[in-house]
């Protein structure tokens, strides 16, 4: 081999040897995020943990599939659906479901909680929007780490996407990309695309349990003029709009009505009360990490919200939320959540004292604000093997 | 059987199946091997191109200098940035190519909207607007890949002039559309 | 795992497969040749099914 041969191949080798070891770098923290379980300690009221696959046997074996949590009570009641992390970027929807979850008591009724409702996007990470792949939650007993998502399903779970999404029965056509998201993909069918069969799953719950209330639990920008609300349409409208005053009028807190719209297709707050006796209400909470013009995206702006941009915004009335120099914090919003899914429940059992809910020991708005979110969540090596689920 | 029990092959298949077939119906030979490999050393420059713009959209939003550009063009006042759209959304798009969507065009479209345009009819002008990045350095993505395949001889900018006539009016149709939206609702209603 | 998902990792195992036989046989353009492997990593990060 002649030195020019050689110097060339010493030239490739190194370029081969740092870019397989940027490879392998970045490929090792992307695969241990995506296979990073996620311990919940089972709390006192759960009496039933099954899998979605269950529901809709599509999902066996594969990422999609994911834990369902029954809240069974002593005596019966109403039934409550409660989904978190439909979309996996929005945080304070999982980690209120979890405090149900680590927490709740049911004395009358049924709770059925899925804190991960799209658990191959809790695996997945944003291209481009540079969000950190974990966040800890501070906790009396040391830090509870979670994984950080992404608002569609992987594209190693389902792929490829369509050129345009065709939405299952109405054919209302849709961004490709909604193929992976599971609030686009209600009703679902059960040999459609795997998101299609986790939507299915959930219809199925409602349908076989016969359950009142379906609550699907989000967090919005505050750019974006559907956030801080409750999202309802006409069957359920009459409970959120109570709701809504009652939490305004008691806690202190905004949380309106906005009307689900009939022409839109796919989402949970429509198709769950098309397709079934269910009353769907969706729950947005403002979340100024997922807000474009903000600073760098950290696990800090993340957990307080703070950010110079949007306050500057804020001042000159480009927000669809009052917003000032303490942020929106996750106690707030995950406060926010624990209040109005109480709140639901309550002004649902006036409604139809018949199908009373009563679940005790979950924290309101104003104890997650003073006592913070790790307050509510037990350390999984204190607990008893059995009572640790690993997500 | 449509749509519903129709696969989801997705464009990438959909272009595969495309060349296949052509390479089993074309009356030359041809070595597939050997095209494939001269086309991916043609088209290089432009798959690199499209990593890269990926990374440093990442870089730039970790850092929070996307941020930065978005507030910066969110806080514009209404008739300067009608006007500077123009010149913003094909640079955006030249720089970042599919990045300037996603970098300017949500929030912008939020802003838009909050203030009385239609959402839908304001990003149609949008996506008339961004094309045209597609032709500006540094990035001109199809702009080097119509040169490339055309087998044009003559400078980029030469070819870059030569369409200042319907960069012109695609420009205006795009700005009008994006200023009148809301009048030109129907459009939306008609469509579907 | 559906038939049509198997394809695309067939088909990113060949654009893959171009790729490196480009750089083995690339003699003269250095920036070439790490163009060659940058474009690679994510082709193999799927191939791999990292992300």
């Amino acid at each position: 081999m002649d030195n020019k041969t050689s110097r060339l191949w010493t030239v490739k080798l190194i370029f081969l040897l740092v870019m397989t070891a940027i490879m392998v770098i970045g490929g090792l923290q992307l695969y241990t995020h995506r296979h990073y379980k996620m311990p919940i300690v089972i709390g006192p009221g759960v009496t039933k943990v099954a899998q979605l696959s269950e529901f809709s046997e599509g999902l066996k074996g594969t990422m999609a599939d994911t834990d369902v949590f029954f809240l069974e009570g002593k005596e019966e009641g109403g039934k409550v659906f409660i989904m978190a992390n439909t979309h996996a970027n929005e945080p304070s929807a999982l980690l209120a479901s979890l405090i149900f979850i680590e927490n709740a008591v049911v004395e009358k009724g049924t709770l059925i909680i899925i804190p991960q409702f799209n658990n191959s996007a809790s695996r997945n990470t944003r291209p481009g929007d540079g969000y950190p792949l974990y966040f800890e939650i501070p906790t009396e007993w040391g830090a509870k780490k979670f994984r950080m998502g992404n608002r569609d399903a992987s594209p190693l779970d389902q792929w490829p996407d369509p050129d345009v999404y065709i939405h299952y029965p109405d054919k209302q056509l849709l961004s490709f990309i909604d193929v992976r998201n599971t609030n686009r993909t209600w009703p679902g069918r059960a040999n459609g695309p795997l998101m299609e069969r986790v939507t299915h799953g959930a219809m199925q719950i409602m349908r076989e349990e016969s359950v009142d209330m379906a609550v699907d639990i989000h967090g919005a920008e505050t750019m974006f003029p559907v956030t801080n609300c409750i999202v309802a349409p006409d069957k359920s409208v009459r409970i959120a709009t109570m709701t809504s005053l009652t939490v305004k009028a008691r806690e202190g807190f905004e949380s309106h009505v906005e009307s689900s719209p009939s022409g839109f297709r796919g989402l949970s707050h429509r198709e769950i009360g098309d397709y079934s006796e269910t009353m769907p209400f969706l729950l947005e909470a403002p979340i100024p990490f997922l807000d474009q013009p903000t600073g760098p995206k950290t696990a800090k702006l993340l957990l307080d919200g703070k950010d110079p941009f949007l306050l500057s915004l804020s001042k000159k009335g480009k927000l669809f939320v009052s917003y000032d120099e303490t942020g929106w914090s996750m106690e707030k919003r995950v406060g926010q959540h624990c209040s109005v899914v109480l709140e639901l429940m309550r002004q649902f059992s006036r409604r139809l004292p018949e199908k009373k809910i009563e679940v005790r020991n979950v924290p309101r708005y104003a104890e997650v604000v003073k006592n913070g979110v790790g307050y509510y969540f037990h350390d999984p090596k204190k607990a008893d093997k059995d009572k640790v689920v690993l997500n | 059987m449509w749509p519903f029990s129709t696969p989801i092959l997705g464009l990438a298949l959909e272009f595969v199946i495309a060349a296949l077939v052509a390479w089993l119906v074309s009356p030359k030979k041809i070595k597939i091997l050997a095209l494939s490999r001269d086309t991916m050393r043609r088209l290089l420059p432009l798959l690199a191109t499209m990593v890269v713009v990926g990374m440093l959209q990442q870089i730039m939003t970790v850092t929070g200098v996307r941020g930065m550009i978005s507030f910066a063009v969110i806080s514009t006042p209404l008739i300067l940035l009608f006007i500077s759209l123009a010149l913003i959304i094909p640079v955006s798009e030249g720089v970042l190519t599919y990045g300037g969507a996603a970098i300017i065009g949500i929030p912008l479209v939020w802003f838009l909207d909050s203030i009385g345009l239609h959402a839908t009819v304001a990003i149609a002008g949008l996506s008339l607007l961004w094309p045209l990045g597609d032709g500006l350095p540094p990035t001109a993505l199809i702009g080097r890949l119509s040169v490339m395949v055309s087998e044009y001889k003559g400078p980029y900018w030469t070819f870059l002039r030569s369409t200042w006539v319907p960069w012109l009016v695609i420009t205006v149709v795009g700005i009008l559309m994006i200023i009148f939206s809301a009048r030109l609702e129907f459009l939306v209603r008609w469509s579907m | 795992m559906p038939l049509i998902m198997i394809i695309y990792y067939v088909i990113s195992a060949f654009i893959a497969g171009m790729l490196v036989w480009n750089f083995i046989r690339e003699k003269k353009n250095v920036n070439d040749m790490l163009l060659y492997l940058l474009v690679l990593i994510p082709l193999v990060l799927r191939i791999l099914r990292v992300k």
